[in-house]
Parts: structure tokens; C-alpha cells; sequence
């Protein structure tokens, strides 16, 4: 029997044999990483990124959606850039004339540039760069494009855009990180021909393409022409590392320098150890996007007032900020932060933590727990609503979530969480509405507030808002579009803000910051106000001591 | 006290430090029973309600209050892993059973009437078993949604073929056993054949089986629950637990520990139970 058994006792060994080699595999991993960081001290200043994915550098047309979006300002500049809180500065236009109409747009180039190769920058390389967009059905969700009429050239260095109609957001739309920018025609095969085959990305911008291996990493060296200041290193890698612990691990061991914002997104859970590392700091600004709950109004108890204002005052926002995400953000108010253009505190106030006044407002709409199990029910009927969201492109709306569905039970409302995985996500938001409530994000930057806006809010005779949408807030949307002036345009908004907060048509949770986790030996960390443009990479410096 | 027999107390002693007469598959199932136990009694004795949520309490290490710390909810760990062997347990065993009604008279039938109807079932199992097991209950979980009764569905329907063939194998060889024949003689029915006298001579190899794959279900489930497959959030899930855990490797392993030996605890006493069993019934593989 006891010999039987030794031969048999190999089924359990087997069994445990995936695991032996996991461990291997970590322990040889976590050695191979060790060795990297040991020679990581070279003799060029230079400084490794993280992105989460590939920059795309070898398909990376300016008038395309192919590559990382922050690997387009690295070489194209754009005509105008966008400053804090939508402040429109010049880039290669030094200024800009625009007619009493709104549809003719004339901007006067710098004189003083020139692309990576050596190709004189003036009117005519602008107009290439405009005929490749200009009214390409794939660019007409951006009004710039769809709307342009004509580009002429004035002279050498002034250059005249004209649309169909007037339309507000043409000089934010112009410095999107795609597709507007000015690429060199030389950047084409054959050179100069707008419908031309792209060869190689070629810019004005600060930073020139040096080495690329696709899924492994990009090197960027600066531009020697470049027009601006000088950078003060040699050598920006981007290096791929699409897994979120492992970038924890890599700038722990000091393998990459800087990870963060949009471009390889750092999990919250971590934040303690990167905070005062042994190697590392965070760089940390107010986002301009927010996390909210989309509600669908599909669901006769939400398409009650009251239930909506109950939802929002049930929420407690400031815990959210403080306890479940360790003040890496601000409590929401309104649905867009104020960091964004045209939204200030006035406009943008919200509802305050009060799950008395939540029950009283659910009491009025009819909802009372009578049978006493603690969910309020109408008709016999108990409110439960279904929350819909994902957690591959934001682990944290995992928390979120149920620290949601905790909140709206202690004021009677039962939720049930639906993970989905991405695709069906998006499915559920954009396509087939199959949700209660369903948390997303709000854009940032330079498509605040309009883009969002119109994407998610705008209901026309055709199509209903994908999100919640009136015919009155349609119609604010539409009067803030057609504004001439920026006092028109604060009105304007100042109404769709106050409509969107009196209606409860969202219910903003959270405003997460920008968080970077740079290594020590970095210093001038200046961080950008889009999230293309995360940090202004040209003025890093390293710390000589180290 | 005629009575008194030194043997008779020894065997009885036994019996239940030793009750299926192998102590490999007896420690297994003291094992099993004991979970189940702690299981059923864990409204009782969970020290707090696992689903409350307390954020300025999270992340809190083991102490009096919390004998496993906090999660990053401020939820008790040590009454989520207890809660959580329900969902981690009954869902395996409940699987098994369906597998097992599904499985054991299709092979049955399969291997005792032979011809067409032989043929199609074994079409459909030899599709079914040249899939990897888990990589089909993704494909099926992914297609139907998460949710509890998904993943039963998908479980039982990537598993039940495995049984259909060893039973229908049993059934080849023992419809040809002289006891068999000799009740047919008697004029006994089909149905009394199979069911008499066929299917008591598969019962301890599908034991055998069954105790295996019943921990192999748990790690599957477990393993779908941690692609996010699995039960809706915020039920405690052992293998939900392991995926919300892992973010805390570094700053709160026991996170990622508490399930993760939870499910290697109930795992293991699935194997020895099942090993046992094996050497104690005489099975061979």
C-alpha cells in the first residue's frame, strides 16, 4: 500500500507544477530587472518614459488617428496652442485675425522656423497640411474640418482659412493633437502632394524620431532647428510597458523615470510606495476631467426629477475624494471641474452630501420603504438600479463603484453592479443604452466643454442624446456654438451648466488629478495643461549630484 | 458489560478518525467538512457584516477587531473569506451535480444501447473535450455575461463531456459482466439493467473523478471570478478577492494571501479526498 502510494502521489506534484514555474518566472524576472537598473547610468542625459502602448511613430500622419496622441505635439506643432483653462496662445502663428462674421480666419506664420530637415516652414507647407484634412469625411466630427470652405495664401508667411459657418471652437479644434497639425511636405511621397503616401514624420515640434522598434520603444532626440527653447537633455525614450504593476516596478527600481497622466497610467493602490521613494516623487496638477454617473432616463424612476436630485444628494463626494481615493483629486461639484474653460464656481455647484434630504426627495416621488428591508419601494415595486462599468482602462471605478452602491443604500436604493469588459462597455453607452446608471469620464483639456457636450448631451430630431438630453439643452448647446464673443459664451454656458445641475441630468462623483511619478535625479518637472501634452518634456533637467 | 470489546471501541475510534478507511482521503474530507462548516455557520460568526463598507477604515492591518485586516473599502477580510466560501464552495458542488445528472446517463445510455444514438454523443463529446477546458468557459462567460448563473452554465457545459466518456467506457465493459447478463436472463428490463446493476459499478470511479474536478472547478471558477468573470461585486468571492487584492502586492500582501491560501486549503483537501479515495476503492486512473 505504502509504496502504491508513492508512485500515485505524483498526480498533486503534477498539479502544482504551473506554480513552480510561475515562481521561477517571477524570481528570474525580478533578477533581469535588477541587472537593467545597474546599467542604467550612461553618459547622455537622458530620460525613459513609460507609455502603455506603442507610439506609432512609423504611422504617425499628422492628419491621422494611428499613433499615441502624445507622440504627435513631440513633432508637429500646431498653429495654436491651448493654454489653462482654454487660453488659445500662438504657436507657429504668431497672431491671428479673425473676421466680424466668425468664417475667415488669418494667421500670420514666424518667420523664424524651419522643419527637422531642413524644409523652409511658411504658407504654402500650412496649406499642404490643410489640404490633407480639409473635408476628409473621417475628420467631420470636428466642425474645423467639416466646415472649411477655403485656404489661401497671402504671402510668404500669412495664410487664410474660410469656413461655411462661425463656429467658436475652431482655434481649440486647431490645437488638438490630431489631425490639424502642420506636417512637412517633404513628410510625403510624392513631396508636397496633399493626397500623397506617408513616408516619415516630420515636423516643426521640438523632438525628431531617432530609433524606433515597434512594441518596445521610441527615441526621441531634439530637434536641432527647433524654434523654441533649447532642451536641456539628449535623449526622451518612450518606452512601452503596458502593464500597470510593472511600471510600478520599473520607476521603484529607477528603469524609467517618468510614468503617469494619460500616457501609462500609475494605479492609485501604489501611490503610497512612489510617493517619497527612495527614488521616486509624484508631480501631481488638477485634472480637468471628471468622473460621474451617466443616468438613463429610459428607466421610469430616473426619469424623475426627484430621483435624479436624490441620487446626487445621496453621494458623498467629499468621502470619495478624501477616504477612497486619498486626496488624489477633489470632491466633484457640477459635472466639468472648474479648471476648464467657461466653468467657475458660480456655475458649477452641484449637490452637497445630504442623505436626508435624498430620502425626503425619494418620500416626495412616491418611494417609501413600508415593509421595512431597508430598500424603498413604489407600487411593490423596489428602486434598484444597475450600474454598468469597466476596469481594464480604469481599475479604479471598481472602488468607486461600490463605494456608490454603499451610499445609495443607506438612503434606500439598491444597486447592482454590472463589470463589463470593455467592448460590451462601450457597447452599453454608445449603442444600446442597457444600464440604469453607468460610470464614465468626462474628455479633458482642449474638448471641454463642447466636444464633450455635443458628444454626450446634444439630442437632435434625429438621434437622442446618447447620455441625457432635452430639447432645451439642445438648444443652449447650439446658441453656445454659434456665440461670436466670450461674454455671449459665459452666459451661455453659465445656463447650460445651471440647466444640467437644476435637472440632475449626471452625477458627478469625482475630479482625479494629474498624477506623475518621476524619478529624483529629474528636476523642472512643468507639467502641460492637456493631457497630449502631459509634461513639457524640453525643460527636464537632470540633478548633476547623482 | 459483556459488551466491553477493546476492538469493537478501537474500531469505532476508528470510524471516525479514519471514516472511509484511508487516512489520506479522511483527512480531506475532515478538511471539506470542516469549510462547509465554517461555511454555513459564517452569518454567525463573521465578526462583521462583509459587505459593509467603511472607508475611513481601510487598508487596516490584522488586529483584535479585524483578525485579517481591512480591504481597500474598509472591509472585514477575515468575514469576507468566511462569507465567501459559500459562493466559492456551492458553486463547484453544484456544478458537480449537474455535470453528474448530465453526464452519467448519457454515457449510460450511450454504452449500453451502442449503434447511431452511440455515435452522435460521442460526436458531440470528442468536440467538447478537444477544447481546453477553461479557454471554452471564458469563450462562454465572455458570450453570456458575468453572473453566477452564467458561469454554472459554462462550467457544467465545458465538464459534463469528460464524465459522459468514462462513464460510457464502464458501461462497455461492464454490460459484458456475467452478472449482468445473467440478470438479463431473468428477464430483467433495460431501465432496471442500467440502473441496478451498471450504474453501481461506475459510482466509485466517478467518485473518484468528481472529487478531483470538483477542485479543479473551484480554481477555475475562481479563476474566471478573477478575470472579472464571476460573481457581481461586492459578494465576497474568493476569486474576485485574489483580483482586487493583487494592486496591493507591495503595501498589503495579505490582501492577495488570505484568498489566495483560502482557495489552496479547500484545493488540497479536493485532491486528498480524491487521492484517497482512489487507493481506498481500488480505482485505477
Amino acid at each position: 500500500m505504502r509504496i502504491k502510494n508513492a508512485v500515485r502521489y505524483k498526480a498533486p506534484i503534477e498539479m502544482l507544477k504551473p506554480w513552480f514555474i510561475l515562481m521561477l518566472a517571477v524570481i528570474v524576472i525580478a533578477g533581469c530587472a535588477k541587472e537593467s537598473s545597474e546599467a542604467a547610468p550612461s553618459e547622455a542625459k537622458q530620460i525613459t518614459v513609460a507609455s502603455s502602448t506603442d507610439s506609432g511613430i512609423n504611422r504617425l500622419d499628422a492628419a491621422s488617428y494611428e499613433g499615441m496622441m502624445q507622440a504627435y505635439p513631440l513633432i508637429y506643432d500646431s498653429l495654436v496652442e491651448y493654454g489653462e483653462k482654454g487660453e488659445i496662445q500662438p504657436a507657429l502663428a504668431e497672431s491671428w485675425d479673425i473676421s466680424p462674421d466668425g468664417k475667415e480666419y488669418t494667421f500670420h506664420l514666424r518667420k523664424d522656423v524651419q522643419f527637422s530637415d531642413g524644409t523652409p516652414f511658411n504658407a504654402e507647407a500650412v496649406k499642404f497640411s490643410v489640404d490633407r484634412w480639409a473635408n476628409k469625411p473621417e475628420h467631420d466630427w470636428l466642425l474645423t474640418s467639416k466646415n472649411l470652405k477655403s485656404v489661401e495664401v497671402i504671402d510668404e508667411f500669412t495664410v487664410k482659412l474660410t469656413f461655411t459657418k462661425h463656429y467658436y471652437m475652431t482655434l481649440a479644434e486647431l490645437s488638438y493633437p490630431r489631425p490639424f497639425r502642420i506636417m512637412s511636405p517633404t513628410s510625403v511621397e510624392p513631396a508636397g502632394d496633399p493626397e500623397g503616401k506617408f513616408v516619415k514624420a516630420i515636423g516643426t515640434a521640438a523632438w525628431v524620431q531617432a530609433e524606433y522598434i515597434q512594441d518596445v520603444q521610441t527615441v526621441f532626440t531634439p530637434n536641432s532647428t527647433y524654434w523654441g527653447d533649447k532642451s536641456g537633455i539628449d535623449k526622451l525614450t518612450f518606452k512601452v510597458v503596458p502593464d500597470s504593476q510593472s511600471r510600478v516596478l520599473a520607476a521603484q527600481n529607477g528603469t524609467i523615470d517618468i510614468a503617469g497622466g494619460e500616457v501609462s497610467k500609475i494605479p492609485l493602490e501604489s501611490l503610497s510606495l512612489l510617493k517619497n521613494g527612495e527614488k521616486t516623487k509624484l508631480a501631481t496638477q488638477k485634472g480637468t476631467a471628471s468622473y460621474f454617473l451617466v443616468v438613463n432616463d429610459a428607466n421610469k424612476a430616473i426619469a424623475d426629477k426627484k430621483v435624479r436630485q436624490a441620487i446626487n444628494y445621496a453621494v458623498d463626494k467629499q468621502s470619495i475624494a478624501r477616504d477612497l481615493f486619498d486626496g488624489t483629486g477633489s470632491p466633484a461639484t457640477g459635472i466639468l471641474p472648474t479648471t476648464n474653460a467657461y466653468v467657475s464656481e458660480d456655475n458649477n455647484k452641484g449637490y452637497s452630501y445630504n442623505p436626508g434630504m435624498a430620502k425626503q426627495l425619494l418620500n416626495e416621488a412616491g418611494w417609501k420603504d413600508a415593509n421595512g428591508d431597508g430598500t424603498v419601494e413604489k407600487e411593490g415595486e423596489n428602486l434598484v438600479f444597475s450600474l454598468v462599468l469597466q476596469t481594464e482602462e480604469y481599475p479604479e471605478w471598481k472602488p468607486l463603484a461600490e463605494a456608490v452602491q454603499d451610499q445609495l443604500s443607506k438612503v434606500g436604493i439598491q444597486v447592482e453592479l454590472k463589470v463589463l469588459e470593455q467592448a460590451s462597455y462601450y457597447d452599453a453607452l454608445w449603442k444600446n443604452k442597457d444600464y440604469d446608471l453607468l460610470i464614465y469620464r468626462t474628455y479633458a483639456d482642449a474638448f471641454n466643454p463642447l466636444s464633450f457636450l455635443m458628444a454626450l448631451f446634444y439630442k437632435t430630431n434625429e438621434a437622442p442624446a446618447v447620455a441625457f438630453g432635452t430639447e432645451q439643452l439642445s438648444s443652449l448647446i447650439d446658441r453656445a456654438a454659434a456665440t461670436l464673443t466670450d461674454e455671449e459664451r459665459f452666459k451661455a454656458y453659465n445656463d447650460i451648466f445651471q440647466l444640467m445641475n437644476e435637472e440632475a441630468m449626471s452625477v458627478p462623483l469625482f475630479y482625479p488629478d494629474d498624477l506623475f511619478v518621476v524619478n529624483n535625479r529629474i528636476s523642472d518637472v512643468q507639467l502641460g495643461a492637456t493631457t497630449f501634452r502631459p509634461i513639457v518634456w524640453e525643460k527636464l533637467r537632470l540633478d548633476e549630484q547623482r | 458489560m459483556r459488551n466491553f470489546n477493546i476492538q469493537r471501541i478501537r474500531k469505532m475510534a476508528g470510524a471516525i478518525g479514519n471514516p472511509l478507511g484511508n487516512k489520506i482521503a479522511s483527512s480531506g474530507l475532515y478538511i471539506l467538512l470542516m469549510v462547509i462548516v465554517v461555511g454555513i455557520l459564517a452569518p454567525m460568526i463573521a465578526p462583521h457584516d462583509p459587505l459593509a463598507v467603511n472607508l475611513t477604515a481601510k487598508l487596516l492591518p490584522p488586529s483584535l477587531e479585524y483578525p485579517l485586516g481591512t480591504d481597500q473599502m474598509g472591509r472585514c477580510v477575515f468575514s469576507r473569506i468566511i462569507s465567501g466560501t459559500m459562493a466559492s464552495l456551492v458553486m463547484p458542488l453544484t456544478a458537480m451535480a449537474l455535470i453528474l445528472l448530465i453526464g452519467m446517463p448519457l454515457g449510460v445510455i450511450a454504452g449500453y444501447y451502442g449503434g447511431v444514438f452511440d455515435r452522435i454523443i460521442m460526436v458531440v463529446v470528442n468536440t467538447m473535450l478537444s477544447f481546453p477546458n477553461l479557454l471554452l468557459a471564458i469563450v462562454l462567460t465572455g458570450f453570456l455575461g458575468p453572473g453566477t448563473l452564467h458561469i454554472l452554465l459554462a462550467v457544467v457545459a465545458v465538464w459534463w463531456a469528460k464524465y459522459t466518456r468514462i462513464v460510457r467506457g464502464m458501461t462497455l465493459s461492464l454490460k459484458e459482466k456475467p452478472y449482468v447478463k445473467a440478470s438479463r436472463g431473468c428477464g430483467s428490463s433495460d431501465v432496471w439493467l442500467m440502473f441496478r446493476h451498471i450504474v453501481p459499478g461506475t459510482v466509485p470511479t466517478v467518485l473518484v473523478f468528481s472529487a478531483l474536478d470538483v477542485g479543479r472547478m473551484i480554481l477555475a471558477i475562481s479563476g474566471l471570478a478573477f478575470l472579472g468573470l464571476g460573481v457581481a461585486p461586492p459578494s465576497p468571492e474568493w476569486g474576485a478577492m485574489l483580483s482586487d487584492g493583487r494592486h496591493y502586492l507591495q503595501t498589503a500582501p495579505r490582501l492577495l494571501l488570505s484568498p489566495g491560501l483560502a482557495i489552496l486549503l479547500v484545493m488540497a483537501a479536493c485532491n486528498l479526498l480524491g487521492e484517497g479515495l482512489r487507493d481506498a476503492l481500488d480505482v485505477k486512473r
